[in-house]
């Protein structure tokens, strides 16, 4: 017997050291695992810098990995946070948890996808678009559409409380104000828009066409689209007088007291090459290159010919936690 | 210090570092921030909560219920197989929930009103159900087999088998049926995984995605503070049950007594087990099964996976030796120690066996995540540090039970021989146990295995088990691939099933 | 050899039985009879060390080994032999190793060992029967195993707790009779315990007998 736990306690202790190898970097991603993986390998490949990845788990998005950064203050684990979005950055940067780092690979990036005291870079990014259903009588045109009397009954959203839809009502209470922030919420009870549990359901819904539009992240849009379903997409408030898309970037910011900081700034810089960009375009997810020049997805128009939303993204985080338990309560009535 | 003394000493150590003194340190910083004005129940909580406890009161009802039925057919007739119904009956409580969730979501076709109703506190209740209902199956059923033939070939001497079986087997069966009421209630409770991929309400989720999605620390400390309290009400209500019970004159008898089955009841009851049986366990299975598309998918799954698994059987096993380890250590102790306190240790474990993982990973975080226990923290040992605390009642029980059964005169034997009591461990006890350490290390294993909460929380980076690979995986994923990946699952579980099976057999076989 | 100086025996804090003097000289065949509950297997535990006597003390061969509430001597240094009502055979170990524990414990090497497990064998007429596992044996068998086990450490002391209340008549007139044979040669002295006075008058050279004492306390004394 004492054989067999004296065998189990070396066998534990060399699982322990297998660990500290000369180069390795820890990165936290909030990325689908499914794309951020084959990123991530590549670098291992081309550099030979082992990555030990923590991802985030599908249903609670940005929880153990974003949590863990905040409780490891004191002593980090990680090195890299790579966020789906920049709303975590915003309060990463907020608990003092991050410090500053310029990559070289960003410099091509429009400045307001970067955080001017160089805490956090976006790349790659989805934006908010409209998901409609072929042939339906009238194309929505702006978000106001959804408490629009006619499409009463005939829309669908995911639920503000979480992801990108809780992103996107922040940003309307920082751009429009609390009251008419409020009113459209209000709104969207009356007009009788049905709550779906993701942006993936939603698309789901409309391409099934039991509602006629919704309001997802533009890679749900896109995936539909190449599958063949009967829909296509609007891009929402392009009019003179409208509010524009939301643009939601990728984010990548560096640890403060990182443990491999050499390592770290590496692979931040690799994740801002056009070369991730570019596959991050081509794959499922579909995401839109932040650098110019670098090829978008085809089903997407690019940026620049785009109205965006212009939004601070400080402001949206800031908001965000404000209208938490409005939200939530607005979900429970 | 004598060798008895100091292995309570070891057992009290590992039972305050791996459970109480994290707890406690949480206890402490929630009353604080209790005090501080942070809510128990924040707005739309408390809905959750009534929610939790109207489900969890009606899975054990009917859980305890059916489990307990079961439990009658298979141990007091002559119904054939028993091993083989138990073993099936018993796969969704050995399974990950997350693949019990993929087989019944993989069996229902989305947006149809059965996958409607699967996504309902109805659906959850359901799986919960099939989940829990093992649990009052086994335990009802190994305790009716040890119920001695002379009581009730006694009270056939008044009476029929029917009044036989009321009168004695489910009177004596009555403070079990208490105690499994009790466990699956709390288990319920605390069950996280099954309501958060269902998108159902419950506390649970409200709780974890307090701590995560919220960040909030004391907010999920202050939280936790109801649960922990239903979990040390529950753990009062079981000491009040067991000192009813008569496991004490419980023997294990080789000599049982069975009811004889007409061939029509006998027949008819194999229909409805094999009804029951495709209803819990088959269907689910078939859901993953029938959702691989082609047999190169099964391939480029476990290329894909192999790492996952290999890690998630390393942790299962390093998990299990380290329940098992934990386990010999606090038996031996309570075995050789005649202390007046020392049955406290079963209820502390018993009592981190049904607090939600949850808890026991935040107070695990909350206590070593600081530099000086930070070796303890960014290794593999926090991760064994939680399954120790959470599974060490299986194993303790096990072992403890065994030991039990050996009779002292063994060990005076090689006292009286010139043995020391180390030698006596040494060359007595621990050969005597070594077919029973190896169950609680694979029972260990398997309930390591499927644990998923401990490995999103506690796991260094880089080493993601395959649960936690399956979920992080599912986001966006093919589903084929997906079903592919937990097949290798189920394979790995169904090999380490088999050698318990297996190693259960040489047991029971064995007379003492 | 072995003394009891007021002794008071018993369980937690209720005494059972009194010995206020007892002398056992050495290679007597000493058998105590009792009713059940009088104590006689709660003596020899005494005596074996499993048990500290609730007032007094016991010596072996003049040293105090227990005293009020405390073992002084732990079981496996009195050097005592003892045969359990159970037998306590190892289920785990064959014969061999069964017999020669006591040996290994002892630090004697092996090839000394295997010489003396084959006299003793011989002695208890089971030659060859060495590798045989506990379970294929006959009770009478079983119970020679567990004498042998006693003996092969040469104890100048054996204790025996009813060692023979499983066997039918015949058997156990056989076996009592090997018994007294095996004191003689081997020269211990036997304290023996059963509640069949036909099996004390076989074996003993001095019977004690436990009875209630006269205040209807439920404490048992020793007559003798």
């Amino acid at each position: 017997m004492k054989r067999y736990f004296t065998a189990l306690l070396i066998l534990l202790m060399l699982a322990g050291c297998s660990k500290k190898e000369t180069q390795s970097v820890t990165i936290y991603v909030s990325e689908d695992q499914v794309f951020s993986e084959p990123i991530l390998k590549a670098f291992e490949k081309e550099t030979g810098i082992k990555v030990n990845a923590l991802y985030d788990t599908e249903e609670s998005k940005g929880t153990g990995v974003m949590n863990r950064l905040i409780a490891e203050r004191s002593h980090p684990q990680a090195d890299i946070y790579w966020a789906n979005e920049p709303i975590r950055a915003e309060v990463l940067k907020s608990k003092g948890i991050l410090t500053p780092y310029s990559s070289p690979n960003a410099k091509t990036i429009d400045p307001r996808y970067k955080d001017p005291d160089g805490m956090w870079t976006g790349f790659s990014a989805r934006i908010r678009l409209f998901i409609v259903h072929n042939g339906i009588a009238r194309e929505p045109q702006r978000l106001y559409d959804y408490i629009d009397p006619h499409f009463k009954g005939k829309a669908v959203i995911a639920n503000p409380l979480f992801g990108s839809t809780a992103t996107h009502i922040a940003a309307l209470f920082t751009l429009l104000g609390n009251s008419k922030a409020k009113t459209f919420l209000n709104g969207l009870k009356q007009n009788r828009v049905a709550i779906s549990t993701s942006n993936g359901e939603s698309a789901d819904l409309v391409a099934k066409g039991d509602d006629d539009f919704a309001l997802v992240d533009s890679d749900d849009a896109v995936s539909r689209i190449r599958s063949g379903a009967a829909v296509h997409i609007v891009y929402p408030d392009q009019q003179d007088d409208g509010m524009g898309v939301l643009v939601i970037p990728n984010t990548v910011m560096l640890i403060k007291h990182a443990p491999h900081p050499k390592a770290a700034k590496k692979l931040i810089d690799y994740l801002l090459s056009r070369k991730v960009e570019a596959a991050l375009a081509k794959a499922d997810c579909a995401q839109i290159p932040l650098h110019p020049g670098v090829p978008k997805p085809a089903a997407l128009k690019p940026l620049d010919q785009l109205k965006v939303m212009p939004v601070d993204y400080a402001k949206v985080a800031k908001e965000l936690t404000k209208i938490t338990p409005l939200l939530s309560a607005w979900g429970s009535k | 210090m004598s060798y008895q003394r100091l292995l309570l000493g070891l057992a009290v150590g590992i039972v305050l570092l791996m459970g109480v003194f994290p707890l406690l340190k949480m206890l402490y910083l929630a009353l604080a921030s209790l005090l501080g004005g942070t809510a128990i129940l924040p707005d739309g909580t408390l809905e959750a909560m009534l929610r939790s406890l109207l489900l969890a009161l009606g899975v054990a009802t009917i859980a305890t219920i059916s489990g307990t039925l079961i439990a009658l057919l298979l141990a007091k007739t002559t119904l054939p197989f028993a091993p083989l119904w138990l073993t099936l009956f018993s796969l969704p409580l050995l399974l990950p929930p997350e693949i019990v969730i993929l087989g019944w979501i993989d069996l229902l076709p989305s947006h149809t009103p059965l996958s409607k109703l699967l996504h309902t506190s109805v659906g959850a209740a359901w799986i919960d159900t099939t989940i829990f209902m093992p649990v009052a199956m086994l335990l009802g059923f190994f305790f009716l087999r040890r119920i001695p033939a002379s009581l009730e070939l006694a009270a056939l001497l008044y009476t029929d088998e029917k009044g036989m079986l009321r009168h004695i087997d489910l009177t004596l069966l009555k403070p079990v049926l208490i105690l499994s009421f009790l466990l699956i209630f709390i288990l319920v409770l605390g069950e996280y995984s099954v309501a958060n991929a269902l998108h159902i309400r419950l506390f649970s989720v409200v709780l974890f995605t307090r701590f995560s999605a919220f960040y909030d620390f004391e907010g999920t400390l202050v939280m936790s503070l109801p649960l922990l309290l239903v979990a040390f009400g529950v753990i009062m209500l079981e000491r009040i049950a067991i000192q009813h019970t008569h496991f004490g004159q419980m023997h294990q008898e080789t000599h049982r007594c069975h009811i004889v089955l007409s061939p029509l009841s006998k027949r008819l009851c194999i229909l409805l087990l094999a009804a029951a049986v495709t209803l819990v366990t088959l269907l689910p299975l078939w859901g993953i099964l029938g959702t691989i598309d082609t047999i190169s998918q099964l391939y480029r799954a476990l290329i894909e996976v192999q790492h996952p698994l290999l890690r998630s059987l390393f942790y299962a096993l390093a998990g299990g030796a380290a329940v098992t380890f934990a386990g010999l250590i606090v038996a031996l102790a309570l075995y050789l120690n005649k202390a007046r306190y020392t049955g406290l240790l079963e209820h502390i474990g018993l009592f981190l066996f049904i607090l939600p993982s949850i808890i026991i990973a935040v107070a695990l975080i909350g206590f070593y995540n600081r530099s000086a226990t930070e070796w303890i923290y960014a290794s593999v040992l926090l991760i064994l540090f939680a399954y120790t605390a959470k599974y060490l009642i299986l194993s303790e029980k096990l072992i403890h039970i065994r030991l039990q059964q050996l009779p002292k005169s063994l060990s005076e034997a090689a006292l009286v021989h010139g043995a020391t009591p180390l030698q006596t461990l040494r060359y007595i006890l621990l050969p005597l146990l070594r077919s029973i350490l190896i169950a609680a290390l694979l029972v260990g294993a398997l309930f390591c295995l499927r644990e998923s909460t401990f490995a999103m929380l506690l796991l260094p980076p880089g080493d993601a088990t395959l649960p936690l690979y399956l979920a992080t995986r599912s986001a966006n994923g093919d589903a084929g691939l997906i079903a592919a990946m937990a097949f290798w699952m189920l394979l790995a579980i169904s090999a380490l099933l088999a050698l318990l099976l297996y190693v259960g057999t040489k047991l029971s076989r064995r007379s003492l | 050899m072995i003394a009891f100086e007021k002794v008071v025996l018993g369980y937690d804090t209720h005494p059972v039985l009194e010995i206020s003097h007892l002398h056992i000289t050495s290679k007597e065949r000493v058998v105590i009879v009792g009713s059940s509950g009088s104590g006689k297997s709660t003596l020899l535990r005494a005596v074996a060390g499993f048990e500290a006597p609730l007032e007094g003390s016991i010596l072996l061969q003049g040293t105090c080994v227990s005293k009020a509430g405390s073992i002084v001597v732990p079981p496996y240094r009195r050097g005592v032999g003892m045969v359990f009502q159970d037998l306590a055979l190892w289920p785990h170990m064959d014969v061999a190793e069964n017999i020669t524990f006591g040996l290994k414990m002892q630090g004697i090497p092996k090839t000394q060992r295997d010489t003396l497990l084959d006299e003793m064998l011989n002695t208890i007429g089971l030659t060859g029967y060495a590798s045989r596992t506990i379970d294929t044996l006959s009770g009478g068998q079983q119970q020679r195993v567990a004498l042998a086990r006693a003996l092969i450490t040469k104890p100048n002391i054996l204790l025996m707790d009813e060692p023979l209340s499983s066997l039918d008549s015949q058997r156990n007139r056989q076996l009592r009779e090997e018994i007294v044979r095996l004191q003689e040669t081997f020269g211990f002295t036997l304290l023996y315990v059963t509640h069949n006075n036909e099996e004390a008058q076989a074996i003993a050279t001095r019977i004690l007998t436990l009875r209630p004492k006269e205040d209807g306390s439920g404490v048992h004394v020793i007559e003798g």
